[in-house]
């Protein structure tokens, strides 16, 4: 019976180990770090609340990190989620090069973020690059800009190339979410006079709520870490418009030896992440 | 006697022969170095180590190369957790100077006195690596600031190479009217305007209050001469001075803007000699000459300058350190070294000569020791303070700061860095 009793936690031990050594701890001492002002040699002085409380009051870069991050999160729900939806359901109907079309959609998927970065960048270069050309062409010149160097307008130029990345993998999801939906249930559906948009509405996205759940975790945290695609586009300006909290954790820490400060953020990042996924799983999941 | 004399010179004999073998095994005593290196030097510095342990096989050095942002992280994780290589590849200024001021590396100071590195390095090269009161590192090259030109366009409306800062303006709005825009130059990263910002602020402050504001004794806010730079800047981008969309451009990739014509002038360090013949454009057409500052008795100005060192770790052991410094005088002996060629240029040796890729360079050396240097601006100041005059400089361009208040953004960094590093 003793036995027994240890048994599964034996099997568990490796992957806690190993999950505890990677993940547990590190995260753990990163918050430790945060209560203190260390230079990353030398003797830590702790600091108690104060990295966070002048992350919060007196860091202009940080606030506007988080609400870049806040934006990122929004534009990524909305137009990620829309698009590859959108994409995943009118290719999963039967026609002719469908297989083609999949793979044109999920090729970018596939392309490092800093690669993707360099051809958009290029894409939005004010000179020469496809972009202004397409409005010269079409005789719009009115409307070229300068586009990753207008504050206003960077961090969603940006978030397009990021998209154009991004939606294959949503995608595939969807698609692999749409197959276990039974044809049974839609034909039922239009047999009882729904039509195509509320068979959308009422059967399919209802039916694809475990797909949902996992797209949203993963697009949330995929938002919050946006790093790797605005440090080759923009490095975070001009003036600081396109910084986020990865990349500023990354200055803090790497640039500025401010390991508390940088640890502080991280722990910003973690929280927020927590408190905005935990309760949308919970939710979600409450029916099972 | 004669016998008393056989047996001293036999022990005298002896003596040395023990002697002897035991320099010869302390000469051959195994040494391992690590060394971190950046991804870019990494096809010619693997040829030199092999080349190197194959006339030492008592050393062994082992190379990790990175990128430029992960060399830098991962010195700052490596330091904070007390696991830094041997020897490391280093930039100056504040980038370096964090080791030496937490006492990582190995102060090289009575080291070169002893060697006799006055007679053997450029004493600019000596005094950028000496950093924190301490010699911090082996200087390896040094790269200094001048302005390349398209000497084509200059012929074609007949500009002569500016000797003053008036003829530089000059220059500027000629080749503006006639549709050239007179500066490339990329602000993705700060650092390249700031070139630009850097030369201005040697013009207007001088070489003194220049060098007050770099150490940050001088309070940004109330200088009228940042004020002037910031001004003159805000001007220049206005007039169409700079490469459109410049703000967010990457600093590599404005060269393009001079290799097409559409730009005649870049701020740049003599690499972009082999940057030219690299890109497979005509050397003929390019040439440089020191910003016109006049901080010099001449009308010259001092040149922006930084250096690129190698640090060693404070607790090598003798017989590590005898290996590095062997190394390296084997890595910078043309005659030794088969890869000399493709090492960064131009080296900080004295007397040393530039190779034939960087041909367009050619008095460069000569040139800095005229106009003398000083440290450039984002060496000088701290990283976060660097930061703070990048975002300044967005902002003036994009006319979200007023050129007035840009120095007071850059104090203000000054003082929140000073406040948290007390």
């Amino acid at each position: 019976m003793k036995k027994k009793k240890w048994k599964p936690y034996l099997f568990i031990l490796p992957a806690f180990v190993i999950f505890s050594a990677v993940v547990v701890i590190p995260t753990v001492y990163s918050l430790y770090l945060s209560f203190f002002s260390w230079k990353g040699v030398g003797a830590k002085e702790f600091v108690g609340l104060k990295n966070y409380i002048n992350l919060f009051t007196v860091d202009p870069v940080f606030l506007t990190a988080l609400r870049n991050n806040l934006i990122w999160i929004v534009l990524n729900v909305v137009f990620t989620v829309s698009v590859s939806l959108l994409l995943a359901v009118a290719l999963s109907k039967s026609f002719k090069g469908r297989v083609v079309y999949r793979a044109i959609f999920y090729i970018p998927y596939m392309l490092s973020l800093v690669v993707v970065g360099v051809i958009w960048k290029w894409m939005y270069n004010p000179n020469m690059g496809f972009i202004n050309e397409i409005f010269d062409v079409a005789g719009l010149g009115g409307l070229k800009q300068n586009w990753l160097s207008t504050p206003k307008i960077a961090l969603y130029c940006v978030f397009i190339a990021a998209l154009w990345q991004g939606v294959g993998q949503p995608m595939v999801l969807f698609l692999a979410g749409l197959q276990t939906i039974p044809v049974s249930l839609t034909e039922a559906a239009r047999i009882d006079g729904a039509g195509s948009v509320k068979a959308f509405f009422y059967i399919t996205l209802p039916m694809l709520k475990e797909t949902f759940v996992i797209v949203l975790a993963t697009l949330i945290i995929a938002a919050m870490k946006v790093y790797d695609i605005i440090k080759v586009m923009t490095g975070g300006g001009p003036i600081n418009a396109t910084e986020t909290l990865a990349s500023y954790m990354y200055s803090q820490t790497f640039s500025y030896s401010n390991f508390g400060k940088g640890s502080a953020i991280a722990s910003v990042m973690l929280l927020m992440m927590v408190f905005i996924i935990v309760p949308y799983v919970m939710y979600t999941a409450r029916d099972e | 006697m004669k016998r008393t004399l056989c047996v001293l010179t036999g022990t005298a004999i002896l003596a040395s022969m023990l002697c002897g073998a035991a320099v010869t095994a302390a000469a051959e005593e195994p040494v391992e170095i690590s060394f971190w290196s950046l991804a870019q030097r990494k096809d010619f510095e693997d040829e030199i180590i092999a080349a190197y342990m194959e006339e030492n096989p008592n050393v062994t050095i082992t190379p990790t190369y990175y990128s430029t942002d992960d060399i830098k992280a991962n010195l700052k994780v490596a330091a904070s957790s007390n696991t830094l290589p041997d020897m490391w590849y280093n930039w100056g200024g504040s980038l370096a100077s964090y080791y030496p001021e937490n006492g990582l590396t190995y102060d090289f100071t009575e080291y070169a006195k002893e060697n006799g590195w006055e007679e053997k390095y450029l004493g600019s090269a000596l005094e950028l690596c000496t950093l924190e009161g301490q010699l911090c590192g082996i200087p390896q090259s040094i790269a200094m600031m001048a302005v390349w030109y398209r000497q084509d366009i200059f012929d074609q409306y007949g500009i002569e190479v500016p000797k003053t800062f008036e003829e530089l303006e000059a220059a500027c709005a000629t080749l503006k009217e006639n549709g050239v825009t007179p500066f490339a130059t990329g602000g993705q990263f700060g650092w390249h305007v700031m070139r630009y910002i850097q030369d201005l602020l040697e013009y207007y402050a001088g070489a003194e209050e220049h060098d007050a504001l770099g150490l940050m004794q001088s309070d940004w806010s109330s200088q009228e001469a940042v004020t002037k730079t910031f001004e003159k800047y805000k001007e220049w981008s206005d007039k169409g001075y700079f490469n459109e969309g410049f703000i967010t451009e990457d600093p590599n990739d404005c060269r393009m803007y001079l290799y097409n014509g559409t730009c005649a002038m870049i701020i740049d360090s003599p690499t972009m000699a082999q940057q030219i013949v690299g890109a497979e454009q005509d050397p003929a057409l390019y040439s440089y000459f020191a910003f016109p500052s006049e901080t010099n008795e001449d009308g010259t100005g001092r040149m922006a300058a930084y250096v690129k060192m190698t640090q060693v770790n404070a607790n090598v052991t003798d017989a590590q350190l005898a290996a590095i410094t062997d190394f390296w005088s084997y890595y910078y002996d043309s005659e030794r070294n088969a890869a000399f060629g493709s090492i960064e240029q131009p080296i900080a040796l004295k007397g040393a000569e530039l190779p034939e890729s960087y041909a367009l360079a050619e008095g460069i050396m000569e040139l800095m020791d005229a106009c003398g240097i000083y440290t450039q601006t984002d060496q000088a100041l701290p990283a976060e303070v660097a930061d703070q005059l990048f975002a300044a400089q967005d902002g003036i361009a994009l006319g979200e700061i007023a050129p007035a208040d840009a120095g007071t953004t850059v104090q203000n960094g000054i003082v929140t860095y000073q406040a948290e590093n007390q």
